[in-house]
Formats: C-alpha cells, structure tokens, sequence
C-alpha cells in the first residue's frame, strides 16, 4: 500500500528503489549523498537485498554493473567527484547496455569543489557517459516526491530499453525533508534468461558471452560489427525523442514572458512566478524534466510571437543548460540568463527582478 | 585403443587466439577440466577482464562477462553478492590484478568474497606488446623498461600471492607454475582446490599461475621453461601460502 | 601400444611438448596448418608410453592421448 510520509531526499528516493525492487546498492561516502549510503546501510539488507561499501567509487559502478549481471536491479549514488570516478564504468554499463540506476546527487563545482547543492553536471551527464559517446536516459527532478516517482519507475525503462538511468538530484533536494507518498512495494522481473545475465543457466541454454564492446553481429569484422551495433544503440536513443520526453508547463497559458529551468532552479523559479503574477506579469514556466531525451521540439516550437521574452535559472557558473536550450530555441526570441554557482542557491527574489527588467 | 585423455568439452570448438606457447592457454584448460570433473561446467562463470583474458568467453562453454581493466575484484563482487550460489571465477592478468585493480583486488580479498581468483603471472602486459608490469622481474627488458627494470625507478616485483596471504579473510592463497608438467598438474590441483573452497564452504582463494610470454618476452617457447625455472621463479617461488 | 593424436588445426608449433616426452618422440612437422605453424607430429608411435606429458604441458588442448 502506498502511505504518505515525512523523510529526507536522499532516504526518500532509497526507500523508492527498494520499492521498486532494488536489491543491491554500491556506494561509497560523499557529502550530500553520504545520507543515502547510510540509509541504505541497514534499509537494504532488511529488504533482503545486499548493501556494499565499496572502497571507491570506480569499484562501486562497477559492483553495480556485477549485479546487473547477475539479474538484479541495483543502483548507486554519488556526487561530483565521484561520478568522475565512475565515468569508466558508467562507459561500461552503457557499451554492455545494463539496465542500472545511478543517482547523482550534485554538489558545485571542479575538483574538490564544495558541497553544497548546484547543477553543474548538467553536460557531463548529459553529454556521454564516459568515453565512447552512449548514453542513457537522465531524469532531473524538480522535487522529492517526483524523484520518487522517476526512481519507481527508472528499473522497467531501464531494462524495457536496456540502459542505465540517471536520476539528477542536489544537494539541496537530498537534504530537505518534505511529505511524499511513498508507492506500494513490487517484485523485480525474473531476468535470468537476459542476454546480459549470467548464471543460473537452465537446461542447455547457449552460454552468453557478455561483452562491453559489442564484437560481434552481423558483420564481418570487429569493426564493422561496433559500426552497426552502435548504429542499433542510436536508434534506441533516438526512439526516446519520440516516446521518453518528459516536461512540465506551469502557468504557460497565457504567458508573454517564459522562465526555462529544471530541477531545484524550476522549483524556485516557481515561487518566483506566482510573486510576479500577483502583480500582473503574464510569466510562465517551461521545465524539462527528462534531460535525456532533451524536449528539443517543445523548445523549438515557442512561438516568437507570443513570448516576449526568455528567462533560463540555473544553479551553474559557467552556464550549461542556458547553452543547451539556446540550440533549440527562435533565435528571433530574446534570452536573459540567471544563475548562481559556488554552491550558492538561486533565489526567487533575483528572478523577480531579472524578469521584471525584461518587461 | 582407448583415448586416455583428451580436450575437456568445457572448452569451445575453436583454438584460442593466444600466441604459440602463450601460457594463458594451459591455465584455461585446466579450469575447463576442473570444471568437468567437479560436474559444474554449466554453472561456472568467468569474469574476463581487459587483457589477453579479453577473449576468454570465446574459447570457453561457460557463461563469462568482461570487466574495466583491473576492476573484477568489483564486477565479481557485485555478481557473486547477488548470484551467492554460482561459482565464479575472476581471470585476471598480473597488470590487472596487481596494477590498475590493486586496491580492488586488495579489498575483494579483505571482505573474504565468496569467488576464485585466477591471475596469471607472466611479467609483462602482453596485450598491449611487453610494456613493464609491476611484477616485471629487476633488470628485465621490456618496451617501456628498454634498459632493464630499475629498482630505483619502478621498485620491486610486487609480490602479490604474499600481500594477499597476509589478509585474515582468505582461505586460500597460493602460487603455482604452468612451465613443467609436474606444474601443471599440481596448478591444476590447486585450481581444484580453490573451487571446492568456494562451493563447498565459501570464501576467497587466490591462486597465482606464473606463465610464459613468448611473443613478448622474445623467446623460443622452447625456451621459455628453463628460463621460468632458473630466473623467474627465484622472484616467485611457487607454494601455498595459506590453506 | 599407445599412440598421441595431435590436432593439427589446434597446435600452434610452440614445441613445449618436445622437450617433455622422454623418448623424444615429438618433433615439428613439415606441413603446415591453416594458419601457417608447422604443428608438432609424433614419430615412433610404437615407442609411446602414453605418459600424457605432452598433452599435460601444451597450452592448447591439441594433443590426445591414446593407449
Ligand atoms: C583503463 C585502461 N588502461 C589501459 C588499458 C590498456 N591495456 C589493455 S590490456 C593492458 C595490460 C594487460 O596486462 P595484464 O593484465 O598483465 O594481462 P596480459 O595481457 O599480460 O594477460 C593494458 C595496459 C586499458 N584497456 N584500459
């Protein structure tokens, strides 16, 4: 039975994916995400799944992509520094295409950066998964509840598509508390016969040979054989512009002015809107909430006509997702840019005035 | 007549793409018998990493996934955590496992994971042509060693069977040598043993093959036997180390 | 009687077998194979203690044994 409760990001999108039938968790501590790592400490192994502190983040990933292989839905949780450590095996994952979760809980920042919540990961994720150019499906929620919801669902995308999924979270929605409904528990497929599963082989079943470089095929040379197959990984990438693509319009209706951010950035953009609105200003909210696939076509369809102008809000210095949108957007629309870095929040009165100043 | 020994039929229908007189050869079909006459050659896998291991799936009837260079230590834990009763062999080369995969390697071995760990130890990385591994002997020649392996720059061969005995968790750590058939079959008794360790009671076995790189070493294969017995395992003496 | 059959599509010519037979019954063809080693052949079958040696120390399960 679903029931409502009160509970931290980082727990609450835990307790999602052991609702959603994870049983095995990898990580490895880090500030915001070191919550999630403790949750999951004790919550796993009560579930009847398998919980690891691994000495590394490069080792975490790739005990996730061991377990995957083993048929089980299993995840890990990081944050910048240690999502670089795991571009390799993240690489792996998506050549070996694992249906695999990993959520990346942001804090600001190159290097040691700081720890406080930001959206500066927005390219590394989005662009390739390590080296190679794959990728996977990347969700950045706006809320705790919504990152519920996605990690409830992320297994049966990730495996109906056989990708890894990337749920971005912060720093800021890992640690608030807020009331959610947590959803019903339910039971993991049996994916013991995968071709990407193996053991438990049964009768006179062909053995899998599981590769990350897929080799073989049709063709006839190595190369031609990682030619087409890559070839095949496209079409499935490309198949998400079509069936994946997950956004949100709030208060678009009518509006002359558009704010265009997602994540945290949305959320306060939000409480910015319903201010402006009080005093009259026809502003809405355009909020991407699947980051791969990027609604290209929703972007590129606002009409110049009726919006007078855009706003992006993020929480990242240098921009990226300002960068991103620019691609799609009529250039005859004109575009401002908010966003604050270091780890500092985006705040709703800064983008009143940035708004304002458009009118 | 009757054929009084023969190729296991846990290994495929095709040669392996090892060079002539490449030891990796010897090491899998002694895991290939093992696994007949133990009657799991349908539950065995094997974790092939980056190496000449690479290919290993295709020489083998058994299940087998591939693994980052060095990292099997954590692909195989995460498989066997989730996977407790299939019998799981992590096939290493000596760069992976003692190199780039060290610190996993290490901690796989301090948890004690449930799994058998296979590393064949010839002194170089032989898929990527002969560069210096960490258990390059001192003074051997190799393309990123050109004038010999220099104790001051590269320190010594580590001596990974050692560090590994020196854990409490393993149950069984051992160093074995596929250069003479008296090798072969006592490496084969090991092999044996480790797997039974696994199946039978559980815990960690390691079990160290030191094997011939012809191509790389730039040697007759012919040759390669004395030069094992008279320089290479006085670096690695061959023996159990624990259990 | 004993005899060693070598799988001349799985021998690669490394020779490690002829150092181990102790009645120096195996020596390198002068055909070679598909992929062009000249695999080992045995002479003097008659000679043969199926001792297994050979096929113990070849890397390549080319070697079967016969008594
Ligand atoms: C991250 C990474 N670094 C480097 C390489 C290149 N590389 C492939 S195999 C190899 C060495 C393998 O040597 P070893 O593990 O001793 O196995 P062998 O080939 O000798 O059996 C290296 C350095 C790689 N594939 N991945």
């Amino acid at each position: 039975m679903s029931e409502k409760v009160v509970k931290k990001g980082n727990e609450a999108i835990c307790e999602a994916a052991i609702r959603a039938g994870c049983r095995f968790f990898a990580g490895y501590p880090i500030t915001p995400q070191t919550t999630a790592t403790e949750y999951l400490s004790w919550r796993m192994p009560e579930a009847g799944g398998v919980f690891v502190q691994a000495e590394s983040e490069v080792a975490a990933i790739n005990m996730v992509a061991g377990s995957a292989m083993a048929g089980t839905r299993a995840m890990t949780a990081t944050s910048g520094p240690g999502l670089s450590l795991m571009t390799e095996g993240l690489s792996v994952i998506a050549g070996t295409r694992l249906p695999t979760v990993i959520v990346n809980i942001q804090r600001s920042g190159a290097g040691i950066g700081s720890i406080t919540g930001n959206q500066s990961d927005f390219y590394m994720v989005t662009k390739t998964l390590g080296h190679g150019g794959l990728t996977g499906l990347v969700y950045g929620p706006e809320s705790i509840q919504e990152s519920v919801d996605i990690m409830y669902e992320s297994w049966d995308l990730a495996e109906k598509y056989r990708t890894p999924v990337i749920i971005m979270t912060d720093g800021v929605m890992g640690q608030m508390m807020e009331q959610v409904e947590m959803p019903d528990f339910k039971e993991a497929p049996d994916l013991s016969e995968q071709p990407y599963v193996a053991g438990k082989r049964k009768g006179g079943r062909k053995k899998h040979l599981i590769m990350d470089s897929p080799y073989f095929g049709p063709k006839a040379t190595q190369a031609d054989n990682l030619e087409y197959n890559y070839a095949q990984y496209e079409k499935v990438y490309e198949s998400w512009d079509e069936n994946e693509v997950r956004y949100e319009e709030y208060m678009t209706q009518d509006a002359e002015y558009l704010i265009i951010a997602w994540g945290t950035s949305a959320r306060v953009a939000k409480t910015a809107i319903r201010h402006l609105r009080e005093q009259g200003v026809k502003v809405g909210l355009f909020r991407p909430i699947t980051l791969v696939p990027f609604p290209k076509k929703q972007l590129a369809a606002i009409d110049k006509n009726k919006i007078k102008g855009i706003l992006t809000v993020e929480m990242a210095v240098p921009s990226q997702f300002h960068n991103e949108v620019m691609h799609y957007l009529d250039k005859d629309i004109r575009v401002e840019k908010y966003r604050r870095g270091g780890g500092n929040m985006v705040l709703d009165e800064e983008i009143e005035e940035c708004v304002k100043k458009m009118l | 007549m009757e054929c009084i020994y023969t190729k296991s039929k846990a290994l495929s229908a095709v040669p392996t793409s090892f060079c002539p007189g490449c030891m990796h050869g010897t090491a899998i079909k002694l895991i290939a018998e093992v696994s007949e006459e133990l009657g799991i050659e349908n539950d065995l896998v094997m974790v092939a990493p980056i190496g000449c291991a690479v290919f290993l799936g295709a020489f083998v009837e058994f299940d087998s996934f591939g693994s980052p260079h060095g990292r099997p230590g954590a692909t195989g834990t995460g498989f066997k955590r989730s996977n407790p009763d299939v019998p799981l062999i992590l096939y290493q080369g000596d760069g992976d496992c003692a190199s780039i995969g060290l610190a996993e390697t290490m901690h796989a071995a301090n948890r004690g994971e449930n799994f058998t760990v296979i590393m064949i130890n010839n002194q170089v990385y032989g898929m990527t042509g002969g560069q210096a591994a960490p258990t390059t002997l001192p003074g051997q020649k190799t393309t990123t060693s050109p004038a010999g392996r220099s104790i001051e720059g590269s320190g010594y061969p580590i001596q990974l069977a050692e560090l590994i005995a020196s854990f409490k968790a393993p149950k069984y750590v051992t160093r074995q040598s596929l250069h003479t058939p008296k090798n072969v079959l006592a490496a084969k008794k090991a092999i044996k043993k480790a797997l039974e360790i696994q199946i039978n009671e559980g815990g960690y076995s390691y079990v160290e093959l030191m094997s011939a790189c012809p191509t790389n070493w730039k040697m007759d294969p012919k040759d390669t036997p004395k030069y094992m017995e008279d320089v290479v395992l006085k670096e690695f003496p061959v023996g159990d180390l624990k259990g | 009687m004993a005899r060693v059959e070598i799988d001349a599509n799985y021998c690669k010519g490394c020779g490690l077998c002829f150092g181990v037979c102790p009645k120096n019954l195996l020596r390198a063809s002068e055909n070679v194979n598909a992929k062009g080693y000249n695999y080992a052949e045995q002479i003097d079958a008659e000679k043969c203690t199926a001792c297994k040696l050979c096929a113990i120390i070849c890397p390549d399960a080319a070697i079967s044994v016969y008594k």
